[in-house]
């Protein structure tokens, strides 16, 4: 997809958030309305000069590159990964998903080489462990696989 | 005399075990940060401050004054092997610090980088220490309606400098503005794009936003990109000896350059640096040396990108007006910590702030003398695989933002605003104008109803003092000038299709 077509996109779909943001500002009452209100006028301003912007590019017709897919697919990898690791953590906990996460992805980005691969994302979880369990003691999700082998 | 009284007070601080150690690990982090390149101070910084929430505000200051002078001096270590500008800052130093790496001179072109690069940072927190308290004096005298106005300038200025289309800059500032209301409004109590959640009734807390708009899109430009496989210049292990009082000039010179150019708001250390190093081939007369290796020309950029960073924390701790991203986080720092950034930090704590400004400068002898020892772990950084370090940053993020408030719904939407941030860089919208809008819009709106409300709804007040006048025109200028030469820039483009 061409880049300015790209960004008539993005600025149409900014342009209906703001509509729908003043309509969500007009129920503030007196002061508290009044930033609300003039920050989505102007942004709905903005968003639609940039529409304009992104038309004219798209008559010049030069278009440039985007992404290639490649990119793209490593983007998708990276982001999806990302996702289901935030997912996953309230069910079996941050350090197990974390020991999964990091190789999974890294191998999934095509990283090889596999005593790095499986050594350096322990010893990254260890020092986690320490920091945050042992000395910050921040209340992390339950742990219930490293629970089964009597680590947590 | 109080200056001097105050940063009395500040040493014994700053000179605690575990203010040293945070400044110790903050700047050996720094530097390797600075030199894994695609990653910079401000994304540094910004994973760091979760993680320094339980600590004392000048421990978590200290660690975030040795990562931001760490940085800017780690990012010429890619610059000089690699020919790969580890921070933006590091672009000038690639002129002749690669050049000499291909001669065989690395190790000296690595010396000079690191010796200028702390001399400059310690030029530049000693500009911070003696220009930030009268300016923050002068500062305590300011109206609402001055504040008002500078809010709205330091919003504008970023927004319009920091981007080559000031339509993306002022929106980004405006989504920063719709952050900064959520959430129940302080003065009337209502409630403001909360949506009914009880997650969003007390705000989105700006470390979330942080990490998420300068950490997530850093990861995932290196789980993209292939970095590591660069091929790096070698090292000779010779010892190379030069003589170092021609360079005495060129660091007074350099200094002076970012110190200023720190000072105004949106330009930043990879301005300083360019600009010193033209200055410095310009100046010398046997300038056609720059570019082929020539050590001062490495001396130059080094010096003045790291006389910047201290600078550009003038404007953010006396006005609260942050002049650069990494300033910006840096004020969402001082805000975690529960310090208000604004000429009142001055007066209400003085310690805290004037130990920031010393930590400024000891983590400047600091990074000579750790840049020194760990010279040779430094450069093996560069062989860190970036696609390991991807998910590493992500797997920090996502516990950094989980441990403030125990809080996944922060998670999630500290991934938001990552991809958001991704998707904006993308679009070339610059993320720095949001940050600024979050910390700004709030003291804008603030200081609008209580000159409100001091002239009894006139508006009136809000144009009555000088300063607010020079305010304005400043803001106008600021508005007007980019334009200008955007219209200036077309003319004879189109002179030319004719």
């Amino acid at each position: 997809m061409p880049r300015p077509l790209i960004e008539l996109i993005c600025a149409l779909l900014v342009s209906g958030l703001c509509i729908a943001g003043f309509v969500e500002a007009t129920k503030y009452m007196g002061p508290s309305g009044y930033l609300p209100k003039a920050v989505m006028l102007l942004a709905l301003l903005l968003s639609l000069i940039w529409a304009l912007q992104s038309v004219l590019w798209l008559r010049k017709s030069e278009s440039e590159s985007t992404a290639d897919s490649a990119s793209l697919s490593r983007i998708a990898v990276f982001t999806g990964a990302s996702l289901a690791y935030v997912v996953t953590i309230p069910f079996i906990g941050y350090f197990t998903t974390t020991l999964v996460f990091i190789p999974a992805v890294s191998s999934a980005l095509g990283y090889r080489k596999r005593r790095i691969l499986l050594g350096a994302p322990i010893i990254f979880v260890l020092a986690l462990y320490i920091l945050f369990s042992l000395i910050l003691q921040v209340q992390l999700p339950d742990e219930p696989l490293l629970q089964l082998i009597g680590i947590r | 005399m109080d200056i001097l009284n105050h940063i009395l007070s500040a040493l014994p601080l700053i000179f605690s075990i575990d203010v040293i150690i945070a400044m110790i690990i903050g700047t050996a982090v720094g530097i390797t940060v600075g030199a894994l390149p695609g990653l910079s101070a401000t994304m540094g910084i910004a994973v760091l401050i979760p993680l320094t929430f339980s600590m004392e505000p000048l421990v978590a200051l200290g660690m975030v004054a040795g990562i931001y002078n760490g940085a800017m001096y780690g990012g010429s270590i890619p610059a000089i092997l690699l020919r790969i500008p580890g921070t933006p800052a590091g672009i000038a130093t690639v002129f002749d610090g690669y050049p000499m790496a291909q001669k065989g001179q690395a190790p000296l072109a690595l010396k000079i980088s690191l010796i200028s690069s702390a001399i400059g940072s310690a030029v530049s927190a000693i500009a911070l220490l003696a220009l930030a308290p009268p300016l923050a004096a002068i500062a305590l005298k300011f109206s609402p309606a001055d504040y008002f106005w500078l809010a709205l300038f330091g919003m504008t200025t970023i927004a319009v400098l920091l981007s080559s289309n000031p339509v993306k800059g002022l929106l980004s500032t405006c989504l920063g503005l719709v952050v900064g209301i959520v959430g129940i409004d302080a003065m009337t109590g209502a409630e403001r794009f909360a949506f009914g959640s009880m997650d969003l009734l007390s705000g989105i807390n700006i470390i979330v936003l942080l990490t998420g708009l300068f950490a997530i899109p850093p990861a995932i430009d290196l789980a993209v990109q292939h970095l590591s496989q660069q091929k790096e210049a070698p090292i000779d292990n010779k010892k190379a000896s030069i003589r170092w009082r021609p360079f005495i000039p060129v660091w007074i010179k350099s200094s002076i350059m970012g110190v200023v150019i720190g000072i105004i708001p949106a330009l930043g250390g990879n301005i300083a640096a360019v600009l010193a190093w033209n200055e410095q081939r310009r100046s010398d007369p046997d300038n056609d040396q720059y570019g082929k290796g020539e050590p001062k020309g490495v001396a130059a950029p080094e010096c003045a990108n790291n006389a910047d960073t201290a600078a550009t924390l003038i404007p953010a701790l006396t006005l609260g007006i942050p002049g650069s991203a990494v300033a910006a986080v840096i004020l969402g720092a001082l805000l975690v910590h529960g310090l208000r950034p604004g000429p009142q930090l001055f007066r209400d704590d003085p310690e805290i702030v004037f130990g920031f400004m010393l930590t400024m400068f000891v983590t400047a002898i600091l990074m000579f003398v750790i840049g020194r020892v760990g010279a040779r772990a430094f450069v093996h950084v560069l062989k860190a695989p970036t696609m390991l370090l991807a998910p590493m940053i992500i797997a920090l993020a996502v516990v950094g933002i989980y441990s403030i408030h125990n809080s996944m719904f922060e998670v999630w939407l500290m991934l938001f605003f990552g991809l958001l941030g991704y998707g904006m860089e993308r679009l070339n919208i610059p993320t720095a104008p949001a940050v600024l809008a979050v910390i700004l819009g709030p003291m804008a709106e603030e200081s609008l109803r209580r000159a409100l409300l001091i002239s009894g709804g006139s508006f009136d007040y809000l144009v009555q003092s000088w300063i607010s006048w020079i305010i304005i025109a400043m803001t106008a200028v600021t508005l007007i000038v980019p334009m200008w030469k955007r219209f200036r820039r077309l003319k004879p483009s189109r002179g030319d299709q004719e």
